[in-house]
């Protein structure tokens, strides 16, 4: 876990909030941030889907080209369609996946945030992969 | 990589509709019926930009291009080899060159402070493939390379036009601009899109209620309809594919280069959208100091 507390910025947009952060212990404000969190309702993904609350919807709607990782905040994954989107999935107590497949992957965990890194930005629309 | 959000069928494939010669409505119903035929996939056919190999070298005007590019202006670069299992149409291959200094005697660094020449695309710089198969860019009034008209109501001519950009830092693009006309011959920037890639073809056509289409090539089934949504203008993607578009929100972006934050939907939009410059009302790549001046009241916390 990061030693050093990392400043971030909330802004809120309705019942969505998107949080800027520089990854580092004070804001430059003549700089971007480097990562973006975006979490809430009524989030629009790139290609116009609204985002699914749970991950059963979620394949449902992007069934292809998904991965699933764990990194230093939880379980996260990808769909290949929407390059430079990272979300982060929290799974009830007690349901963590034997693997870390897309199938292992309760339908009922929740999406609760969307990543951005400024390194690598998302597309406007899905991508074919 | 950023992706080509617009042009995505550079990388896609296509089925060449052996007929392509209507006028009127009948060119939209070709064009629906050419993207069904889109929608599938082949694999053999992938364009040769895919292909394009990283030789370059440094032209007179400072930047590296690929040593297939033509000097000329607005050249043609369509390849076509012996070996080749492609069938390029000639809308996914032709290149053209950057070269202008202005565009309707705006300074190219007006339209943008970062292009250095600017090209506006028009029916004689289309490669000759194009001039063989007349029908595909007939004089129908409905596809074209700049519309004129009042596209946001304020009783103002605007004029609607699709081109090609260098940046000073030799990046290259497609852009779809509109210029209003503020007094008579002198135009100001409206509205710009600009997407970085390759300086390849796209085409406006004329929609329902007075919108406009932005297409990337001739037979595709993913294109942007620019309408104006009461003080802004905005730009609305037709994916394609096999996800029906669910949103009614404005896709917008800023991609001159300056986080401009009236590019991206405003606060009030129905739903938060992500896109390749905006999250919801926010240019995320706008600094934090420009941000906070349009949204005063972040909350600062420490994760």
């Amino acid at each position: 876990m990061e030693a050093t507390p990392i400043v971030i910025w909330t802004f809120a947009f309705g019942r969505a909030t998107v949080v800027a952060s520089q990854q580092d212990d004070r804001m430059n404000p003549n700089r971007a941030a480097d990562y973006w969190i975006v979490s809430g309702e009524g989030i629009v993904l790139p290609g116009g889907g609204i985002l699914p609350k749970v991950w059963g919807d979620f394949r449902k709607a992007y069934p292809h080209g998904l991965s699933v990782s764990s990194g230093e905040l939880g379980i996260e994954a990808q769909s290949c369609r929407m390059p430079g989107l990272s979300f982060m999935l929290l799974l009830s107590d007690g349901h963590w996946p034997a693997t870390l497949e897309p199938d292992s992957i309760p339908s009922d965990a929740r999406i609760e945030q969307v990543e951005l890194a400024r390194s690598h930005p998302p597309s406007d629309s899905l991508v074919r992969c | 990589m950023t992706t080509d959000p617009l042009f995505r069928s550079l990388t896609r494939t296509y089925r060449q509709s052996p007929i392509y010669c209507c006028t009127g409505a009948a060119v939209v119903a070709v064009v629906i019926a050419a993207s069904l035929a889109c929608n599938e996939r082949r694999d053999a056919q992938r364009p040769s930009v895919a292909r394009a190999t990283a030789e370059s070298t440094t032209a007179s005007d400072g930047c590296k291009r690929l040593q297939t590019q033509q000097p000329a202006v607005a050249q043609s670069t369509t390849e076509s080899t012996p070996d080749s299992h492609y069938n390029d149409a000639w809308w996914l291959t032709a290149r053209f060159r950057p070269a202008a200094d202005t565009i309707l005697s705006v300074p190219v660094n007006l339209v943008d402070s970062s292009w250095s020449k600017a090209t506006v695309l028009t029916r004689d710089l289309m490669p000759p493939q194009a001039h063989d198969d007349p029908g595909a860019l007939a004089e129908t009034g409905t596809f074209g390379f700049s519309f004129d008209g009042d596209f946001n109501g304020d009783g103002r001519r605007d004029r609607a036009v699709v081109g090609v950009y260098r940046t000073r830092a030799c990046e290259q693009g497609r852009f779809l601009l509109i210029l209003t006309e503020i007094r008579p011959d002198h135009w100001q920037r409206t509205f710009l899109r600009a997407v970085p890639g390759d300086p390849g073809f796209s085409l406006l056509s004329r929609e329902r209620a007075g919108g406009l289409g932005w297409w990337s090539c001739m037979q595709c089934d993913n294109w942007a309809e620019l309408v104006w949504a009461n003080t802004t203008y905005v730009l609305k993607f037709h994916p394609g594919g096999d996800v029906e578009p669910t949103d009614t929100a404005p896709a917008t972006a800023s991609v001159d280069g300056r986080g401009r934050m009236d590019d991206c939907p405003s606060p009030q939009s129905a739903g938060l959208r992500i896109s390749a410059h905006c999250i919801g009302p926010i240019a995320w790549d706008s600094t934090l100091g420009e941000i906070r001046s349009q949204f005063p009241k972040p909350i600062a916390s420490s994760a």
